[in-house]
C-alpha cells in the first residue's frame, strides 16, 4: 500500500471527536483524578482514526481512553477500569486511564513514567518489521515526554533500522505547569527528528483533517518500507493538567483564545456550511453522546468492586492459571 | 553431548532457540560481526545476521531494552546483550518497574517474554564487577538466573528464553570462560530451583556464582579437617529456592550464606527475609559473608579483598560450626 486511503468520513471524524469528549467531559464530573483531553481531539483522533486491526497504537495517556473507544473497546468496560471497579479488565490490578486497553496491538502505560511507552511502540514497529510487512505502529506522546531521553533513544534506534513507526507529538503546550515554548529548546521539536533523517511535518492540531493527512502520508510511508515519520502537531489543553489544577501559569485570556479554535466546532463548522450535517442534528448528536457517556460514567463510578481477587505471584503463568 | 564453557554453552543455547523459534532475536552493542564483547554472540552472526535477527546497538540501554519489551508485548521474544551488569541501572524503569508489572497489570493477558544478558562479578576483566543483584530483586516479577556451570548455563538460557515473564540471565565474567564440561542440550532445568552442588552434613553454604566454586573449594579444605559443608547452588536468585535451603540447613543444622554482591539488600539479605517469612523460630544458626557497604574498588589488592574468599568462607563455616564460645554470629 502505498497512497492514502480514506476508510473513515469527515462525519465519521466529527462523531469520533464527540464521543471522546462526551466520554471526557463525564469523567470531569464523577473523577477528580482524571486528567482531561477537552481541546486536543484532533490529534488523538486523527492520528489514529485510519489504522487497521494489524497495527499497533501506543496514544499519549492524554486521550488513551478516546483511542481505545475508537479501537471498539466498550464505554462501560473502559471506566470500569479507571474507576477499578469488577467490570474492569485488569480485574482492578491496573490504572484504566493511563493503560485503557493493552494487548498485543495496543500500548498502554505500565507505571506513572513517560517516555518508556515510545520505546515500547518502536520496539513493536521492530516485531511488525520482522513478522507483518505493511503493518505499521503509530505512537503519540506529549511535548513534556518529547524531551525524555529514551524518546531520543527510541528514535534514533527507529532511523537506524528503518522501522514502521509513525511518532505523533501531541504538543498541548504545558507539561503540567511548564511551557512547551519554554522547555523544548530549539525552534521546532520537529526538527530533532530532521536531524536524524526522519521526515518530520508541522500541522495544526486543532485541524483533524490536516492531522489525519499528515498522518495518513507518514503511515504510507512506513507500510511501503520507507521507515519512521514524525508529525508534530500544536494544540492546546483547555483544562487543567489534573481536575482542581490552579493554572497560576497562565492567563484566562490565553485559554479563551484557544477555545475559539475548539477542534469540534472548527469541523462541525465546516461539514454544516458544506450542508453535510445540520446544526440542529449536530447539537442532538452531541446531546445524545453526552447522555449516554455520563449514564455509564455516572453508573461505573458507583459500581461495586467486591469482586476483585487479589494476586499473590507477579509471574505470567500464576496470573494466567488464576483468571 | 559436547564440551563447553559456560559461554559456549550460552551461545549454544541462544543458537539452538534461535532454530527452533523464529519470534527469537538479540539485540546488543557489538554483537554483530565483531562477535559479541568477550565472544557473548560467538558464530550468532554467521547463522542469524543475514536474517535481521542479531541487531548490532548504539549505546542507548534504555531504548534496546525499552524496544525489547514493546517486541516482546508484540510477539517477539527478544534477548538484549547488555553487555555488562553495571549497565542493568540505565533500564531500570522499562525492565523492572514495568516490563516486570506488565503480566500483573494485565493478568497475564499480556506478557513480556524477554531475557537480558548481563557480564558481571570480580574477575579477569579490570571493572564492571557491579552485578547490581539487589536492585534486580527489588522488582516483582522480574527473575534473576545465574549458572555456575556449563550444564546450567544452557539449560537454564534456554528456560530463561521459554519464560514468560523477563529474565536476567547474570553472567559471571571468572566463570564464563572458565573450564569445558560436557552439556547435555536435552536436560531441562527449571527457574526457581537451587541445587546442592557438594553434599555435606555438618552445615550448609548457599551461594551463587564465582561464591559457588569458592564454597566447594572452602568444603575441600574443610574436608580436611573433618568438617563436611553441603554447597547449594542457588542458580535463580528470583525466584529463590527458599525451600531447598531450608530443608538443606534442617539437616545440617546451620547455614552459611556467601555472597559477592552489596549487603544490605540482595540474595543473601532476600534470602534470610524468606526464612525467617513464615514466622517460625528457625532451628538453625545463620552467618552472612557478604562485601562492605561501598561501592567495587578499583585496586586489585583492593578487589580481591572485597570479596570473600576461599580462606574467609572456610573460617566462617568453621566458626559456624565449632563457635567459639562468647562469639557472635549473626
Amino acid at each position: 500500500m502505498t497512497t492514502t486511503t480514506t476508510t473513515i468520513t469527515e462525519t465519521g471524524l466529527w462523531q469520533a471527536m464527540v464521543e471522546a469528549r462526551a466520554f471526557d467531559q463525564a469523567m470531569c464530573r464523577h473523577n477528580g483524578h482524571w486528567h482531561e483531553a477537552r481541546g486536543e481531539e484532533a490529534v488523538f483522533v486523527g492520528a489514529f482514526a485510519e489504522l487497521g486491526p494489524d497495527d499497533v497504537v501506543a496514544p499519549h495517556f492524554r486521550g488513551a481512553c478516546a483511542v481505545a473507544l475508537q479501537r471498539g473497546s466498550s464505554p462501560a468496560t473502559l471506566a470500569a477500569g479507571v474507576f477499578g471497579t469488577d467490570a474492569s479488565s485488569s480485574g482492578g490490578h491496573w490504572r484504566g486511564d493511563i493503560c485503557p486497553a493493552p494487548g498485543p496491538r495496543s500500548v498502554g502505560m505500565f507505571s506513572g513514567s513517560l517516555g518508556t511507552s515510545v520505546a515500547y511502540a518502536t520496539g513493536a514497529a521492530l516485531h511488525l518489521s520482522r513478522t507483518s510487512p505493511g503493518a505499521v505502529a503509530v505512537c503519540g506522546f506529549g511535548d513534556g515526554t518529547a524531551n525524555s531521553g529514551i524518546v531520543a533513544e527510541s528514535l534514533n534506534l527507529a532511523a537506524m533500522l528503518g522501522l514502521p513507526v509513525v511518532y505523533v507529538c501531541q504538543d498541548n503546550q504545558y507539561a503540567t505547569s511548564l511551557p512547551s515554548a519554554v522547555a523544548l529548546a530549539g525552534e521546532r521539536v520537529s526538527d530533532r527528528a530532521r536531524a536524524l533523517g526522519i521526515p518530520a511535518t508541522d500541522v495544526d492540531g486543532n485541524d483533524v483533517l490536516a492531522v489525519r493527512d499528515a498522518i495518513g502520508e507518514a503511515v504510507a510511508r512506513a507500510r511501503a518500507g520507507a521507515g519512521p515519520s514524525f508529525v508534530h502537531a500544536l494544540t492546546y489543553r483547555m483544562g487543567g493538567h489534573y481536575m482542581n489544577d490552579p493554572e497560576t501559569y497562565r492567563s484566562p485570556e490565553e485559554v479563551a483564545a484557544w477555545a475559539e479554535r475548539d477542534p469540534i466546532a472548527r469541523l462541525q463548522d465546516q461539514l454544516v456550511a458544506r450542508g453535510e450535517l445540520t446544526a440542529d442534528d449536530a447539537t442532538a448528536q452531541v446531546r445524545a453522546a453526552d447522555e449516554r457517556m455520563e449514564a455509564i460514567v455516572a453508573a461505573a463510578k458507583g459500581a461495586s468492586d467486591a469482586a476483585l481477587v487479589r494476586a499473590t505471584s507477579p509471574y505470567a503463568e500464576d496470573l494466567r492459571s488464576a483468571s | 553431548m559436547s564440551r563447553m564453557t559456560m559461554s559456549e554453552a550460552i551461545v549454544a543455547a541462544i543458537a539452538d532457540a534461535m532454530t527452533a523459534d523464529p519470534s527469537v532475536y538479540l539485540m546488543g552493542q557489538d554483537i554483530g560481526v565483531f562477535g559479541g564483547p568477550m565472544q557473548s554472540t560467538k558464530g550468532l552472526w554467521d547463522s542469524f545476521g543475514a536474517q535481521g535477527r542479531v541487531i548490532d546497538a548504539p549505546i542507548s540501554e534504555a531504548a534496546m531494552v525499552g524496544t525489547a519489551v514493546g517486541a516482546a508485548m508484540a510477539g517477539s521474544r527478544p534477548i538484549v546483550d547488555l553487555m555488562f551488569a553495571e549497565f542493568l541501572a540505565l533500564t531500570m524503569t522499562p525492565l523492572g518497574l514495568e516490563g516486570s508489572a506488565v503480566a500483573f497489570r494485565t493478568r497475564g493477558e499480556v506478557t513480556v517474554p524477554l531475557v537480558v544478558r548481563a557480564k558481571c562479578g570480580v574477575g579477569p576483566h579490570r571493572g564492571h564487577a557491579e552485578s547490581c543483584v539487589g536492585m534486580l530483586l527489588a522488582f516483582p516479577g522480574l527473575k534473576v538466573a545465574m549458572p555456575t556451570t556449563p550444564q546450567d548455563a544452557y539449560s537454564l538460557t534456554r528456560a530463561a528464553i521459554r519464560d514468560d515473564n523477563p529474565v536476567v540471565l547474570l553472567e559471571h565474567m571468572s566463570l564464563l570462560h572458565g573450564a569445558r564440561a560436557e552439556v547435555d542440550r536435552t536436560l531441562d532445568v527449571r527457574l526457581g530451583a537451587a541445587d546442592i552442588r557438594r553434599p555435606g552434613r555438618d552445615l550448609t553454604i548457599a551461594a551463587s556464582g564465582l561464591m559457588v566454586q569458592r564454597a566447594v573449594r572452602a568444603a575441600k579444605d574443610l574436608a580436611a579437617d573433618g568438617v563436611e559443608a553441603e554447597v547449594v547452588d542457588l542458580r535463580s536468585l528470583a525466584p529463590l529456592d527458599t525451600a531447598l535451603v531450608r530443608a538443606s540447613a534442617e539437616r545440617t543444622g546451620a547455614l552459611l550464606v556467601a555472597e559477592e554482591s552489596w549487603p544490605g539488600s540482595g540474595p543473601a539479605a532476600a534470602l534470610c527475609a524468606a526464612l525467617l517469612g513464615d514466622g517460625d523460630r528457625l532451628g538453625f544458626p545463620v552467618r552472612l559473608l557478604q562485601p562492605p557497604p561501598t561501592p567495587v574498588p578499583f585496586a586489585a589488592s583492593l578487589e580481591s579483598a572485597f570479596v570473600p574468599s576461599v580462606a574467609d568462607i572456610a573460617d566462617a563455616a568453621r566458626a559456624l560450626h565449632a563457635p567459639v564460645k562468647g562469639t557472635v554470629t549473626a
